[in-house]
């Protein structure tokens, strides 16, 4: 027992003595402390409740803690509040100290006066749940009935407090000041979360919205600028697919600069079912039915489709202190807009991809889904096996599939089932938010699979170009939908490599390479780098903007630029084949086949309008603007500029052949002439492309109200494109079935050009535009008139509008090589209208006057080895006889026709006219501003049928 | 014509058209274009109702833009230097907006030299945007006014 007992003794002496010491080898060193938020103004007898002073120590290891002095047990040196004036107190702790100064004052006698009013002052009006108010020092406003005032706190007016509010809940209540015969109420809110106790300086209303009021309105007496959209006040546009997101923010200035806070508001829906009509404002069980509002996100009903909207959205005064604002104009806004049916809010590049519905076998990369492809099997989420279609591509969301905020589902549901996407932002693209897929990379040079061969293409094809060799990796693979072996659906595939985000590859799987699978046509070497067969492109008048050419992106030095033909026809040539979008042509139902609209954007390119040639490999390998299949594309009120070529207008015949899937007939070119696509520019601005505006592969296209200015090449290059180039006489061609542009008299189209510009020297074009001048001046002249103009140096240029050719490969190789007689023909038309559809200019590559006279010229045996220009300007035909005309002075009478008047020419050297005045007026009065020339580059005899190409100018009065 | 001043015309006639031949000619574009790329502050000057000098505002840049603050007094007007790089753009004016003016009582207006006269004592967003494109650069900024402090 003894010896128990002393045992526990010796463990207790032990525990008295160790664990102190243990303890003070845990405690941490005090490096500061302070009081936290110290009153600093007392009344002279106050007392001061030590024991809850609230302070914060600091550790020599950084952290922090928050307790009491009685937590702490830390001393205080206690402050005299007996005597008015300065006095301190000192709290001590862990041998830190900290005092803090105060002031005493005196203690106002409370006044028994009757009181006649009685405000608060700046009282705070918003508390949090349980938050403590201070009662006393709640500042006053008295007026005494003797006509004196006061203004103090609660405890020096000697006031007491009646109610006190209930602050355990969040609602309204209230509390109650009594000051001698008077009672103040003060009504106060108590909610939820914290309040923001700062004052609130300005509102940062969403900027797309504000950009959009920026952008959409002109003033009147402002004139209309290149950087302005023709347009003005086109409805903004909000789709009810996904969210709309409106997030105001609040802005607090702190001392250490400005802090933003995304603020609370509560909104009111008006709607009307026109643009005209007036807004009703939704009750509340209709504004349920209408759009949920969630969090300043408004998500709209089918019921909504086609309805104006206006939401007046005003922040949330119970959180906030709004005092800094002087007008109640401030505290809200009207956003006015139309609800788009299936419209889908894009506020970013990755939202803009799920337009790609012709692309989700490579963009599954970028939306983290399976993909199936057709006849595959695949289990969905109810267990279920399914199989997928043919030509049908399916989409399977898994669990880290992308959702963006907006969205209430996976981001690859909303693939094929969108009519538009709206921007609510501009984008710049960002290379590596695209496919992988998309570019070429190290692999390809290893000679894997097909793509190695490719590669290997493409390197060899930019032989005396090593700059632009050592850029491929990393840049756009050009032509990647074909195959080296190409002899049909089953054998052409494509391999494709799957690679994660460490730049490995990690799997490979092939697909039908040159066919949009769901179309079930095969395509050429164009791509986009979004293509889609159904959704339109609205902007809210935002921009998306391709980075700089040569503006690598941040993790895979991927470039937005693509620098080879798949199949280099000449090293001169390496034309990138990737635009921004891609339309392609699919069927609604029945005969309807699907419209595309892009609206209300800007955009720009990445290719600069240069002219030094010596870079030129380097200008073509930026980006189109639009690559369009579509039977049916508008433009409308767009404004883009530094595209390679904007818009290429591929058509090649009937276009519900693309529908039916038969795309051997498609491209066979037959029902071309009744079925042409038609492309249509309404008030668009087009600026500074590399080579051409819109290149036509036969397509029809419409120009209303726009502006197309500076191309490095023609603005419009209208290719009657047939490869197979059989036009023979009795094939009975017309011109309606080839490339042909109708523009009015409002449009403005302007490319002037030297010929010593670098798209010129590399398409050999230089020396038409210098033999052109030479050829006509004096001709023109005879008649007071040129087709130059002169730039501030003086510089002569001729507005080069368009040219009308067959595929510019044919003429650059003198003809189709598989026909023994080299035809070319040409069809295609350039017609210009005025306001009330009066032809103004009729521009035809087959016309009577142009058949009879070349026939009439061959049968005199005429050696017309050079240009023979034939020239209509409105109604007025003309010839320039060429000058190697060696049978003797032309006989009048054999080339007088009704509509033709020989200006001069040049005949042994020397200049002649064989016309009278009375012709020359007779020419000048039916003529334009506007000058065609059907010119041959070849022999003559070669087409004796129809010139080979149309260039058409301006044609302006000698001054 | 001496037969050495023919030589010499030869000469300089067949060497001339080799040196343009292997040099070629500058080409020079008819329209020359060349975009704004970037807007820059460079100062702001802020003035009163019956203060001739304008008194300098530092400019305050975070992640979300540039930003300058100032007190409202009667006739407060701003004035916002601003610079284009490069300097040699083809199109150097700018376009200068307020983007939060609410038309039932606007905070402010913009003066004939592009000062900004505040009406009202309130926050202002401005933009200079280039008008050579669409898609050129755009300089936001924020002027927060706080009300004077009570004499």
């Amino acid at each position: 027992m003894k010896k128990h007992i002393a045992i526990f003794i010796a463990l207790i002496v032990m525990a008295t003595v160790l664990l102190p010491s243990l303890s003070s080898c845990q405690k941490k060193t005090v490096e500061s402390i302070e009081v936290m938020n110290p009153v600093i103004e007392y009344l002279i007898d106050d007392t001061i409740d030590y024991d809850k002073l609230m302070i914060k120590v600091t550790y020599t290891d950084k952290t922090t803690e928050e307790k009491t002095v009685k937590q702490l047990k830390a001393k205080v040196e206690k402050a005299d509040l007996s005597k008015v004036g300065n006095a301190s107190y000192t709290v001590t702790y862990g041998g830190k100290s900290c005092t803090v100064n105060i002031r005493v004052t005196e203690r106002k006698t409370p006044s028994l006066k009757e009181v006649n009013t009685l405000e608060a002052v700046d009282a705070k009006v918003r508390y949090a749940v349980n938050e403590t108010i201070d009662y006393d020092n709640i500042v006053l406003s008295v007026t005494y009935s003797d006509g004196t005032s006061d203004t103090d706190t609660v405890r020096a007016l000697g006031a007491t407090v009646k109610t006190y509010a209930d602050v355990s809940k969040a609602g309204k209540t209230y509390y109650e000041i009594v000051l001698n015969n008077k009672t103040l109420r003060v009504d106060i809110t108590v909610v939820e979360g914290s309040v923001e106790s700062a004052s609130i300086i300005a509102v940062a209303w969403p900027r797309f919205y504000e950009d959009y009021l920026n952008a959409s309105v002109r003033a009147s007496d402002s004139p209309e600028g290149e950087a302005d959209f023709r347009l003005t006040e086109q409805p903004y546009e909000v789709g009810n697919a996904n969210k709309f997101l409106y997030r105001p923010q609040g802005t607090v200035i702190q001392a250490d600069g400005r802090k933003h806070i995304e603020l609370q508001t509560y909104a009111e829906v008006a709607v009307k079912d026109t643009s005209e009509g007036e807004y009703r404002v939704l009750s509340d069980e209709e504004s349920a039915n209408f759009v949920t509002v969630d969090h300043n996100s408004y998500k709209f009903t089918e019921s909504a489709a086609g309805k104006y909207v206006r939401l007046k959205i005003s922040i949330d005064e119970t959180y906030y202190d709004l005092s800094a604002f002087e007008s109640e104009s401030d505290k809200y806004r009207m956003v006015e807009f139309v609800v788009i049916d299936k419209g889908y809010n894009v506020y970013d590049q990755i939202g803009l991809s799920v337009m790609s519905d012709l692309e989700k076998q490579v963009y599954s990369e970028i939306w983290k889904c399976d993909v199936y492809l057709p006849n595959e099997e695949y289990v969905d989420a109810e267990g279920k096996q399914i199989v997928v279609g043919d030509n049908e591509v399916k989409l399977v969301p898994r669990e880290d599939s992308l959702r963006l905020a907006a969205d209430d589902k996976y981001l690859c549901e909303y693939v094929d089932n969108i009519s538009t996407v709206i921007l609510h932002d501009s984008i710049i693209l960002d290379a590596d938010l695209m496919p992988s897929q998309f570019f070429w990379t190290e692999f390809d040079k290893d000679d894997w699979k097909l793509t190695g061969d490719r590669y290997q293409e493409t390197f060899e094809s930019l032989a005396g170009f090593p700059e632009a060799q050592k850029a491929i990796v990393g840049s756009l693979r050009d032509g990647y939908n074909n195959v080296s072996d190409n002899d049909g659906a089953e054998s052409a595939r494509s391999y494709m490599r799957l690679i994660d985000t460490n730049y490995t590859q990690v799997g490979e799987y092939s697909y039908p390479s040159g066919y949009a699978i769901e179309l079930n046509i095969h395509l050429n070497m164009q791509k986009g780098i979004f293509s889609t067969k159904k959704v339109d492109v609205s902007g809210n008048y935002n921009s998306i903007t391709a980075p700089e050419r040569g503006q690598r992106s941040d993790e895979y030095g991927r470039v937005l630029e693509s620098y080879a033909d798949y199949e280099p026809a000449m090293t001169e040539d390496p034309v990138s084949h990737w635009a921004l979008f891609q339309m392609l042509q699919s069927r609604i139902e029945g005969d309807e086949m699907q419209k595309f609209e892009i609206k209300n954007i800007a955009l720009k390119g990445n290719n600069s309008y240069f002219n030094d040639s010596s870079e030129s490999y380097f200008h073509q390998a930026g980006l189109m603007l639009c690559n369009n299949y579509a039977k049916d594309i508008s433009f409308t009120n767009v404004n883009a500029d530094s595209f390679y070529t904007n818009i290429s207008g591929d058509n090649y015949g009937d276009y519900s052949y693309i529908a039916e899937g038969d795309s051997e007939k498609f491209h066979s070119g037959e029902g071309a002439e009744t079925d042409n696509a038609t492309l249509t520019l309404s008030s668009t601005k087009f600026y500074d492309a590399y080579s051409n505006m819109i290149f036509l592969w036969r397509s029809h296209a419409v120009i209303e109200n726009s502006e197309l200015k500076r191309s490095g090449g023609p603005l419009f290059i209208m290719s009657d494109a047939d490869h197979a180039c059989n036009h023979v006489a009795d094939k009975n061609f017309t011109d309606e079935g080839g490339p042909s542009i109708t523009v009015d008299t409002k449009s403005k189209l302007e490319s002037f050009a030297t010929g010593n510009e670098s798209w010129y020297k590399i398409f050999q074009a230089s020396s038409i535009v210098s033999s052109l001048g030479s050829i006509m001046t004096p001709p023109l002249l005879s008649v007071g008139k040129t087709f130059y103009k002169k730039n501030e140096q003086k510089t002569d240029a001729i507005n080069v509008i368009a040219v009308m050719i067959c595929a510019p490969d044919l003429i650059l190789d003198g003809g189709n090589p598989d026909s023994a007689d080299k035809l070319l023909d040409v069809r295609g038309g350039f017609t210009q209208v005025d306001d009330e559809g009066k032809i103004i200019n009729d521009f035809k590559m087959h016309n009577k006057t142009l058949t009879d006279f070349r026939t009439m010229v061959l049968k005199t045996g005429m050696n017309a080895t050079s240009f023979a220009p034939i020239i209509q300007s409105g109604n007025s035909f003309s010839f320039v006889t060429p000058p190697d005309m060696s049978e003797g002075a032309p006989n009048e009478k054999d080339y007088v026709l009704s509509e033709l008047t020989v200006l001069s020419g040049l005949v042994g050297g020397k200049m002649f006219k064989t016309f009278d005045n009375a012709k020359l007026d007779a020419w000048k009065q039916g003529a334009t501003d506007k000058l065609c020339l059907y010119l041959s580059v070849g022999p003559i005899t070669q087409a004796p049928w129809a010139p080979y190409v149309g260039i058409i100018t301006d044609l302006y009065d000698i001054q | 014509m001496k037969k050495s001043t023919v030589l010499i015309l030869l000469v300089i006639f067949f060497g001339s058209i080799i040196i343009v031949g292997i040099f070629g000619m500058q080409a020079v574009p008819f329209e020359q274009r060349i975009y704004v790329r970037e807007i820059v502050p460079t100062s702001v000057y802020c003035t009163y109702k019956g203060i001739d000098s304008g008194i300098e505002l530092e400019i305050k840049d975070d992640e979300q833009g540039k930003y300058v603050m100032t007190t409202y007094e009667e006739g407060l007007t701003i004035l916002i230097m601003t610079q284009v790089e490069p300097e040699n753009s083809t199109v150097r004016t700018l376009k200068l907006s307020i983007l939060n003016n609410t038309p039932e009582n606007p905070i402010a207006e913009i003066g004939e030299r592009g000062e900004i006269i505040f009406l009202r004592c309130a926050s202002l967003h401005v933009r200079y945007s280039a008008t050579d494109s669409a898609t050129g650069p755009k300089l936001d900024m924020w002027i927060y006014v706080s009300k004077p402090k009570e004499k």
